[in-house]
């Protein structure tokens, strides 16, 4: 038994040693950089967030309907707006897009994207304010459609508002406009209700 | 039996690296990070520093290791430090240099993978002393370095008609987005490596050498 061990320990010691001190020196690094790297993330989403709606000085993260949103507040501390999350499957990775919604909710404000892996040259134009800005302005209730050929067209018992899509990058323009769709139909009435109660309790 | 192959000294792994074995020219390792992270010249540069600097890490700690390496378990030493390394050097960009982080993604906890660290710890680290494997890294990593950023100036400047980010080219001159794209860093990476050869090849039929 004991001559196994021996055996097992004269064999391993270097391995187990370094596993040990490695892992005492990758702790080391994260605890120093953790605080940073976080920081980093909330900071570089707040002033997304502040991209999106205009006026906003401060961002706060609130729980609406279940998920986190966005309430921005400008200098003298009232509602200037809110941004939710907004995710959708693009053509190489998930994307995922921040909308900017007027205090009321029912105004489209601004749309940035968060996160995306799309190709280069292509798919990643939805990045440019040619493809974003086309929803500013928009009503946060008539749902977003592809427009041109092929695409919706607006009809009067639908009305829908057109978005041209990037050249040649379809798919990813179609997600984000089915992303924001989904998440504006789940989301856009709980944050007018939320608007409003929070109108009536402040002063 | 009787003579041993002298492996080369300090002065001659920092220079190897850079042309004579360099990884991705000459020995054609370490594909990965080349095609995927050269499409502009920023990436390409840090991809290459970091993949140095892992590499400098490892060939240190390999080499003082290296009389207490069981040939069984030696794989796994250099796993565990090459590991380790990756994640320090992964963090640190998250922290520092958050954006490039984010358009490196996983393309930096990927340096593990890339056999061109692996590769120096089993030829030179495991068997020469620190100061061989300091030049060895140097050379290997600044080969490597060189090679991504040749091909990520290359297609920058083709792809999207700029130089570390800032456009360079008249609005008339086209660009080729295929250079952006996975295809153009085969294209890319195919010409330069047949532009090396022919050049090696002209020289030694210049010299009369019949081997090549």
């Amino acid at each position: 038994m004991f001559a196994v061990l021996k055996t097992f320990v004269r064999q391993t010691w270097l391995v187990l040693g370094l596993a040990c001190g490695l892992s005492a020196a990758l702790a080391a690094v994260d605890a120093a950089l953790r605080d940073r790297i976080a920081d980093q993330a909330r900071h570089r989403l707040e002033q997304t967030v502040l991209q999106v709606v205009p006026g906003g000085t401060t961002a706060l993260a609130v729980t609406v309907a279940e998920q986190t949103v966005y309430r921005v507040e400008d200098a003298a501390g009232d509602l200037s707006g809110w941004a939710v999350v907004a995710e959708g499957r693009g053509f190489q990775d998930r994307i995922r897009v921040l909308v900017g919604l007027s205090a009321d909710g029912r105004t489209v404000t601004g749309l940035t994207i968060l996160d995306s892996s799309e190709t280069p040259g292509l798919g990643d134009r939805i990045q440019q304010p040619a493809f974003r800005d086309q929803f500013t302005g928009q009503p946060s209730d008539r749902p977003f459609a592809r427009a041109g050929s092929g695409g919706a067209t607006a009809s009067a018992t639908h009305p829908v508002t057109g978005i041209h899509a990037v050249t040649g990058a379809t798919i990813s323009s179609l997600a984000v406009i089915n992303a924001v769709n989904e998440q504006l139909s789940r989301i856009r009435d709980d944050l007018s209700r939320h608007a409003i109660s929070s109108e009536k309790t402040s002063p | 039996m009787s003579t041993v192959p002298q492996l080369p000294g300090a002065g001659e792994r920092l220079t190897q690296g850079w042309f004579a074995e360099n990884a991705i020219f000459v020995q054609l390792i370490g594909m990965c990070p080349t095609l995927a992270v050269t499409s502009t010249l920023p990436a390409a540069v840090t991809m290459g520093l970091a993949t140095t600097l892992v590499l400098l890490a490892s060939n240190i700690v390999t080499s003082l290791l290296r009389h207490h390496l069981q040939p069984h378990l030696r794989i796994l030493v250099y796993t565990l430090t090459i590991a380790t390394f990756v994640t320090i050097v992964d963090r640190l960009l998250a922290a520092f240099l958050p954006g490039m982080s984010r358009q490196l993604g996983p393309y930096v906890p990927l340096i593990i993978v890339n056999c061109l660290i692996i590769s120096r710890a089993e030829a030179c680290a495991s068997r020469q002393s620190v100061l061989i494997a300091i030049a060895d890294a140097l050379g290997q990593g600044g080969g490597f370095l060189l090679a991504l950023s040749s091909l990520g100036l290359v297609r920058e400047l083709l792809g999207f008609g700029s130089l570390w980010g800032v456009r360079c080219v008249p609005d008339e001159w086209p660009t080729f987005l295929i250079f952006g794209l996975p295809a153009g860093a085969f294209l890319t990476l195919g010409t330069l490596v047949a532009v090396l050869n022919a050049w090696k090849l002209s020289r030694s039929a210049s010299r009369g050498d019949n081997h090549v």
